[in-house]
């Protein structure tokens, strides 16, 4: 029997609310604050103003991640657009996972010419500003905004726009790289399990580079990086009833070659006590609270890690400097079993 | 061209001047990101453009916006 065909999808954006409730944000800072290191999410960077502030930290000189990642996409577009959508039965949706500022998007959007677009993203006020641009630069396009933790997300939400099309992921940015090993491979999983059976990620991913500039591109000289960081104590003062000195902290960031990572953390200038949902943490001088990681994985390390959640690697296009690829990667267990490709502009 | 102009036209220019500082310093590390020169070598250029760009740009950052005094108040 034929399946009856998606009905046609309004041209609008469409919103979504399944914000994590405040319940669930305070034990998740009491487990935080409660490891060695102290170890807070890093989406709680991402309220309106964190948001705001990350985006001034891609147009910092040092961080060229974002400049190198956003012209890899723009020269591409077309190519990986049609490797994303090679032999798939019917027009698919675009599912963006943490979506920002969903500037990254448009080339792909524009060669690909999904039948709808989802955005997902924790910061509400951010992702609803970010869908009505993006609605007017694509105005044929149903835009559906959905505000929620991508990394807890057990199914996408029963929506007519993601009903019956096959769904292409993307994911770029490297946030993967906030997720330790452990964690990033079990959201990998999570994303075949909400894309489906003949769902395909195009995932951005950084690469180990020259520490010297990696040091750099996370503790930029203007001090965005550490505003972005010491932004998070403003957050839990005022959303868990801290009572948090930001001028007690400082902001570092180092390479840990074993893990390779960067680390980014507020260390305490002395010895204090702080107030936070409803209990007192005591802080030593010169303790972090890690408020970030972001792990780099060469393209080797990459493959083992998808292939380990059940992703086949597809095609890989990076940058000649080696310092990022986009990694397309298919269902291990489809039809999708064609040898990876590589390519530079 | 009144006080108020003056200082107008002293911030846009000092903001033009940073936006295009910070432009140079997007290519010269868009550049030796983009180069294989050595992680040595890469360390000390990273350095010197680092201290170069505050240099460079911190001062037009901080300046303080002091009325302009354009000449001695009347006897």
């Amino acid at each position: 029997m034929a399946e009856t065909p998606p009905a046609p999808l309004s041209r609008a954006v469409h919103w979504i609310d399944l914000h994590p409730a405040a319940a669930d944000l305070r034990q998740l800072v009491l487990e935080g604050m409660a490891r060695r290191p102290r170890q807070l999410p890093a989406w709680l960077l991402y309220d309106a103003e964190g948001s705001r502030l990350f985006e001034a930290i891609t147009e910092q000189p040092e961080y060229t991640l974002t400049r190198v990642e956003t012209a890899l996409l723009e020269q591409r577009a077309t190519a990986m657009a049609g490797a994303m959508a090679a032999g798939l039965s019917g027009s698919p949706v675009l599912v963006e996972f943490g979506a920002g500022n969903l500037r990254k998007v448009s080339p792909l959007l524009r060669a690909l010419g999904p039948a709808a677009f989802a955005a997902l993203d924790i910061s509400a006020d951010h992702l609803a500003a970010a869908c009505g641009v993006l609605q007017q630069a694509h105005p044929s396009l149903p835009v559906l905004g959905v505000c929620c933790d991508y990394s807890q997300l057990d199914a996408l939400p029963d929506n007519p726009l993601l009903a019956g099309r096959p769904r292409l992921g993307f994911y770029p940015g490297s946030s993967l790289g906030n997720f330790d090993p452990g964690e990033a491979r079990a959201l990998l999983a999570r994303f075949r399990r909400l894309l489906g059976p003949q769902g395909r990620l195009l995932i951005g991913i950084d690469q180990p580079r020259a520490v010297a500039l990696m040091e750099a591109a996370y503790n930029d000289p203007s001090g965005v990086s550490a505003a972005f960081a010491l932004n998070l104590l403003h957050r839990l003062n005022r959303e868990l009833d801290g009572d948090f000195d930001p001028d007690a902290f400082r902001y570092e960031a180092w390479w840990e070659e074993e893990h390779s990572r960067i680390a980014m953390a507020l260390v305490s200038r002395l010895t204090q006590s702080v107030g936070l949902a409803g209990a007192h943490w005591r802080f030593a001088q010169g303790e972090p609270l890690i408020s970030e990681f972001s792990v780099k994985y060469t393209p080797e390390a990459f493959r083992a890690l998808a292939g380990s959640a059940g992703w086949l690697p597809l095609a890989r296009w990076s940058d000649p400097g080696g310092q990022l690829s986009l990694h397309l990667l298919g269902q291990a267990d489809s039809e999708d079993q064609r040898a990876e490709s590589h390519h530079e502009p | 061209m009144s006080r108020e102009d003056q200082r107008q036209a002293m911030r846009a220019t000092r903001e033009g001047l940073i936006a295009e500082l910070e432009e140079l310093y997007r290519r010269a590390f868009d550049r030796i990101s983009a180069e294989d020169l050595g992680e040595g070598a890469i360390a000390r250029l990273t350095q010197l453009l680092l201290r170069s760009r505050e240099a460079a740009i911190t001062p037009l950052q901080q300046e303080i916006e002091a009325p302009l005094i354009t000449r001695a108040p009347e006897a």
